[in-house]
């Protein structure tokens, strides 16, 4: 065993099994994006990003995982004698990286996509208001996708801990994850979410001061997981 | 190496309910433990404790002389194995379960997991989620040996075995404990299947230790006489009964307590035969609820 496995065991775990299968995933959606893409080049006139509609699916993949992180992995890593702020400690960890690593993969996919549509003549536009203004503006992309994982991920991950702990309590804190997914859409120009439009926030807040939003949202959810897992009793079947 | 356990005034409570009692005992490393109860006596309480899968509500559990909960260094020298595993995701096959162990569980023996998984004859390719209740028992049994944890314990986990296959178990937990002596407690309710393995007995009631005693110590606190009804009839007089049985004139009556030196010599002198009396029949007179759990 090297020595991160042996010094960081669960986040070298989780980065060297699960961190390949959230790329495979990515990878499918790519491949999807794709073949929509196609569809609309051939039946249709292709006019926007199909990578800008398609990427704000990663975030539903971000916030399940994160739930499966605290609901499913956790207690299994505590059978296997390891403890719960050993989990908490290097979860985030590997959060911080596979959000990163999936943000530079959809960065780098804008960026292919930006060579294949000034080849098809395709114009190259984003779906709708972002906190980047280009297809091309790489650097922001990255930002903006790595924080909206990363927030969305560390939100499944408190809502995962609030269901195993509160059981049905759990749905009192949906209205604080949803209250953060919306503080978190800032950093991705996104205030909107499924069946829920919230202007009340300015979208104009600039680069900087929506990422670092982003940042705050993602540590308070980070903070409340913790609060919850962090002496939360393993649920046992009594006989 | 082997690790003592110290309880001392443990109460577990969920909500207004209080599993166990001002719970205070002592387990010297080095020994197979009975946990014997009825349901709701509080036993996958106090081993979920002793594991630190919970917070005592109140009291300490402490291990080595080190408080258990959220302690790095005890938690990966204790194991417990319980009904249904809880080892691997549902998805995941064997296989991948048996390396995460691998790579959480400081102390795992994967030759010694290998074997396991060939004794019990355990799909490596198969999820989790399409084992058979059996095969999940099982493969929660090896991830509980094979981890060779200094404090390792099963709290009815052979639920779901056949008949060999928990008879296999037992044997290879006896085996194993022989070649690597460490703390082993095991919770069961198949008591007299499983009470040959057990050193020393703890019973508890109603969230409360009943009794913690060898097993042998426990077995001579109940005598059996068979003879002649009048006879038998004679001789347990005045002492508790825990069951009777007749057929024609002959009768077998197991009596708690153990017969002091007249009443034997009488029954020797009547020549009643005089046997010991099933670890589950004490069990089941020793756990009869209070007038409060009825």
């Amino acid at each position: 065993m090297n020595r991160p496995a042996r010094r960081w065991p669960i986040a070298y775990l989780l980065l060297t099994t699960h961190l390949p299968f959230l790329v495979f995933c990515l990878a499918g959606l790519l491949v999807v994006a794709g073949l929509v893409l196609g569809g609309v080049a051939v039946f249709g006139a292709v006019r926007i990003s199909a990578l800008d509609v398609g990427g704000q699916l990663l975030r539903w993949l971000a916030l399940g995982y994160g739930y499966y992180l605290l609901r499913t992995m956790l207690p299994m890593v505590l059978v296997h004698g390891r403890t719960r702020r050993e989990y908490l400690c290097q979860v985030p960890v590997f959060q911080l990286i596979t959000t990163g690593v999936l943000a530079g993969a959809t960065t780098l996919g804008y960026a292919a996509e930006s060579l294949l549509y000034r080849a098809a003549g395709w114009p190259h536009q984003l779906a709708e208001a972002r906190l980047y203004s280009d297809t091309t503006d790489h650097l922001v992309i990255f930002a903006s996708y790595w924080m909206m994982l990363l927030g969305w991920m560390a939100t499944g991950s408190f809502l995962g801990a609030a269901f195993y702990r509160l059981r049905a309590g759990g749905v009192l804190a949906l209205p604080v994850a949803l209250l953060l997914l919306a503080v978190n859409g800032l950093s991705n120009g996104v205030l909107s979410l499924p069946f829920i439009k919230l202007d009340l926030l300015p979208q104009d807040l600039g680069v900087p001061a929506a990422l670092t939003l982003g940042a705050a949202s993602t540590l308070v959810a980070v903070g409340l997981c913790w609060l919850l897992a962090r002496d939360m009793p393993l649920r046992t079947r009594t006989s | 190496m082997t690790l003592t356990i110290e309880v001392s005034g443990l109460q577990v409570r969920y909500g207004e309910a209080v599993a166990l009692h001002d719970l205070s005992v002592r387990l010297p490393g080095g020994r197979i433990y009975g946990l014997l109860g009825r349901n709701g006596s509080g036993k996958t309480s106090l081993l979920s404790t002793l594991a630190g899968f919970r917070k005592p509500s109140a009291g300490a559990v402490v291990i080595d002389g080190q408080p258990v909960f959220e302690n790095p260094q005890i938690t990966r020298r204790v194991c417990l194995i319980q009904e249904g595993g809880g080892v691997g995701d549902d998805t995941d096959t064997v296989k991948d379960a048996v390396q995460v162990a691998q790579r959480l569980r400081p102390g795992w023996d994967a030759q010694y997991a290998a074997t396991l998984i060939d004794l019990f004859e355990l799909p490596l390719r198969k999820r989790i989620g399409e084992l058979s209740r059996g095969q999940r028992s099982a493969f929660a049994a090896t991830v509980g040996l094979a981890s060779r944890a200094a404090v390792s314990m099963f709290d009815e986990a052979h639920l779901g075995m056949d008949a060999s296959t928990r008879q296999a178990f037992q044997d290879e937990l006896l085996r194993d404990f022989i070649a690597r002596p460490r703390t082993i407690i095991i919770s069961t309710h198949l008591v007299e299947e499983q009470s040959p393995l057990f050193e020393r007995v703890l019973i508890l009631r109603e969230g409360r230790l009943l009794l913690h005693e060898d097993l042998d110590e426990l077995r001579a606190q109940g005598v059996s006489l068979t003879g002649p009804a009048a006879t038998v009839d004679d001789v347990v007089a005045g002492l508790t009964v825990l069951n009777q049985q007749q057929l024609g004139p002959t009768k077998s009556v197991m009596v708690y307590g153990a017969l002091d030196d007249a009443r034997r010599a009488a029954a020797e002198a009547a020549g009643l035969e005089l046997g010991p009396v099933a670890v589950q029949d004490l069990f089941i007179h020793l756990t009869e609820p209070t007038g409060a759990a009825r």
